[in-house]
């Protein structure tokens, strides 16, 4: 049968062991999903089967679960580069979906970012990276820093990178 | 002698015998330990880096399921270092930079040693072990106790070894993240940046090694970049094009001499138009190559030029300028001349005819075609009045057999990457010029004065010298003219007829040929305008 059409659901079950059933259909826009179930280039696949996510923890998969079954629906509409807005709802203009991120807390940004990165989410992957950007946007080192919680290079490092980097920021 | 000690150094060298029995007579609990006792050679012949024993093979750390995290997590948690340093190592100023959890564990485990007696609490205290070959002899770290509580839950089942001040300094931040939790790959790393602009990726570059790394990348958005950038620029130089394209070819193969290629292309675009004001023979000629068209460039008289030649260049009628192509043979030709006229030459299919072949002369009531006006060109390195620079800093241009005076090269003031070929009559840009009658904000609020014949005032430029025409019906204006649009960016042309005077002077009383000095100095120069000035002046 055609993948797509598919209304046969399939559980993904976290590291920490719990699962989320959705439909076929819409699980597969996860590339993980789909290699798993050995699609065919047309797209055809015999018995859809659960898959193990095993790098990507309960509340993280829960809300990529329902990233995926809201996708099915309605999709996301592409996010286009250069950005005409450094705000996040300036470019996502779909309720939802601006709705979707807001009130998570930075680790479970990031863990959505990996997580959509390692099963292989493109919609999803834009969506959070866009929010990450966005906060990174116009931002100094130091608060870069503060926001990532990453440690300084050390003087001599910064120095050169500062120098390195002299010729756009003496326009 | 050495002897293994708990806690207090120090020891004496080890005999060379095997290691198990005296390493297991100095602790009370060997299940402290992850090390393989049964199997420990001479722990005297152990090195730096070598893989001979469970002392010097790093520890495996493994995800949640593992078994072998398991084993190393079911005990005490007691996690063994490596032996055979002669020195504690240093304290790493970044364990994030380790880029395998293991690495980061021994380097941690080391630190830690030497944070030992800083703490009050019995409970957090650690238990090392040192060896120390001679009395002499530095401590060597061989393994520690730590507690249990005080290894953290870890990320994703990865141990941690956590000192209780050491993370909640790392965890200080304005959501109290624990970056190891979230500590991104470099390709979700790459798909963060690809929406930042240059200014923000570059202040990436500026945070750590990591974040420099990934926002130099090829995949960080650099290409889009580069396009965005060069689809508003006139010029883009050509090594900044050929690296865009070497970034779109790259093979895995080299992927690690090409992965942040597309920045650098970005770079040398920006650096080239910054720093370079010299026009190359393919950013002037059009025929520079056999199969495709050049730079066209757009051409007007400026209005110190005179009426004789404004009052039949198109850009003063209010028309588009006209395209004036070079070519390598050194001569100029024009693109679609308005009015009735025949090409002189095909170059790749497109026409090329004649400059000011379209005008037409009256003579005696009739319209007569002039003779033919023969534009020549030819780079200069030093012409009169001005510093020597590289070639293609000054283009000689010859019209009808003699020598204007000299065209000097530089980029266009309005930030568009183009280039301007401008002498004191004219003006060539490598790109549209704007129309007359587009008159800027910046020139809009200025008037164009001049001073009466009498020079004792200021007047506007097209009005009468008389204060007021009625009281005398002569008009004694020198100049009257209709008031016109300002000249479109003349608040930003340099060069003038005060700048090239000896040029325009040479000029002007029938000099064929004028000087041009490779290394001229003032006394050549001096020289050679004399000459020039005598030979006209002769001629006339």
């Amino acid at each position: 049968m055609n993948a797509d059409e598919c209304m046969e659901t399939i559980k993904l079950t976290s590291r920490g062991g719990d699962s989320f059933e959705l439909p076929y259909a819409a699980a597969r826009l996860a590339h993980v999903v789909r290699d798993a179930n050995d699609e065919n280039d047309d797209g055809d696949i015999d018995s859809p089967e659960d898959v193990e996510i095993l790098k990507v923890n309960s509340p993280c998969l829960e809300k990529v679960v329902e990233f995926l079954k809201h996708y099915h629906e309605e999709a996301l509409t592409e996010i286009k580069t250069p950005l005409e807005d450094n705000t996040f709802e300036g470019n996502v203009k779909q309720e939802w979906y601006q709705n979707f991120l807001k009130g998570i807390d930075q680790p479970m940004l990031f863990d959505l970012v990996t997580a959509a990165n390692f099963m292989a989410i493109q919609p999803l992957l834009d969506l959070t990276c866009l929010k990450v950007s966005c906060q990174l946007m116009g931002k100094s080192a130091e608060e870069i820093r503060q926001i990532l919680n990453i440690p300084k290079l050390t003087p001599e490092e910064e120095e050169t990178a500062r120098r390195d980097h002299r010729w756009i920021f003496d326009d | 002698m050495s002897t293994l000690q708990q806690q207090q150094p120090p020891c004496t060298a080890m005999p060379p015998q095997s290691a198990a029995s005296s390493i297991g007579s100095c602790f009370s609990n060997l299940d402290d330990f992850d090390l393989d006792v049964q199997n420990l050679p001479n722990v005297a012949n152990c090195k730096v880096s070598c893989d001979c024993c469970s002392l010097c093979r790093l520890p495996e750390v493994s995800e949640a399921g593992d078994i072998s995290a398991a084993e190393i997590l079911s005990g005490n948690g007691t996690i063994a270092t490596t032996c055979g340093t002669s020195m504690l190592p240093d304290l790493p100023t970044s364990p994030r930079q380790e880029s395998t959890a293991d690495k980061a564990l021994m380097r941690g485990a080391a630190g830690l040693l030497q944070k030992l007696s800083n703490h009050d609490k019995p409970s957090d205290r650690l238990s090392p072990v040192y060896w120390q070959p001679t009395v002499n002899s530095p401590l060597v770290p061989l393994s520690i106790t730590i507690p249990r509580a005080r290894i953290g839950p870890g990320s994703k089942g990865k141990a941690l070894i956590c000192d209780a001040a050491e993370a909640s300094a790392l965890s200080t931040s304005i959501d109290n993240t624990d970056y190891f939790n979230t500590f991104l790959p470099d390709d979700a790393l790459c798909s963060i940046f690809k929406f930042l602009d240059v200014k923000s990726l570059l202040r990436m570059c500026e945070c750590n090694t990591k974040l420099r790394s990934a926002a130099s990348n090829n995949n960080a958005g650099w290409s889009n970049h580069c396009s965005s950038l060069w689809s508003r620029k006139a010029n883009v130089c050509s090594r900044a094009t050929s690296l865009l394209a070497q970034a779109s070819n790259h093979s895995r193969s080299n992927l690690c001499l090409t992965k942040n290629i597309a920045m650098e292309a970005y770079k040398t675009s920006v650096v080239d138009a910054a720093t370079r004001n010299e026009v190359s023979l393919e950013e002037l000629c059009y025929d520079e190559s056999p199969f495709k068209g050049g730079p066209i460039w757009s051409f007007r008289f400026k209005e110190s030029a005179g009426s004789d030649w404004t009052s039949w260049d198109p850009w003063w009628s209010g028309k588009q300028a006209r395209k004036l192509v070079f070519l390598r043979d050194g001569s100029i030709m024009q693109l679609q001349p308005e009015g009735k006229t025949a090409p002189c030459r095909i170059h790749n299919g497109v026409p090329l005819y004649d400059v000011f072949s379209e005008r037409i002369v009256h003579r005696d009531g009739v319209d007569v075609i002039p003779p033919r006006i023969e534009l020549k060109w030819r780079f200069v390195h030093r012409p009169l009045d001005l510093p020597a620079r590289p070639e293609g800093a000054y283009i000689r241009i010859t019209v009808g057999g003699r020598d204007v005076p000299t065209y000097v090269v530089r980029r266009s003031p309005n930030g568009n990457w183009g280039f301007i070929l401008e002498s004191c009559w004219g003006i060539y840009a490598s790109f549209d010029l704007a129309p007359r009658g587009s008159v800027s904000s910046s020139t809009a609020s200025r008037r164009r004065l001049r001073r009466t014949r009498n020079g004792t005032r200021w007047v506007n430029v097209d009005d009468s010298d008389i204060e007021d025409p009625d009281q005398d019906g002569r008009d004694h204006t020198r100049n009257v003219r209709r008031r016109t649009d300002l000249f479109v960016e003349e608040s930003e042309m340099v060069v003038t007829g005060h700048s090239q005077w000896r040029e325009a002077l040479l000029y002007n009383i029938g000099a064929v040929a004028l000087p041009d000095g490779n290394n001229a100095n003032a006394e050549q120069e001096r020289r050679q305008f004399n000459l020039v000035w005598r030979n006209s002046r002769m001629m006339r």
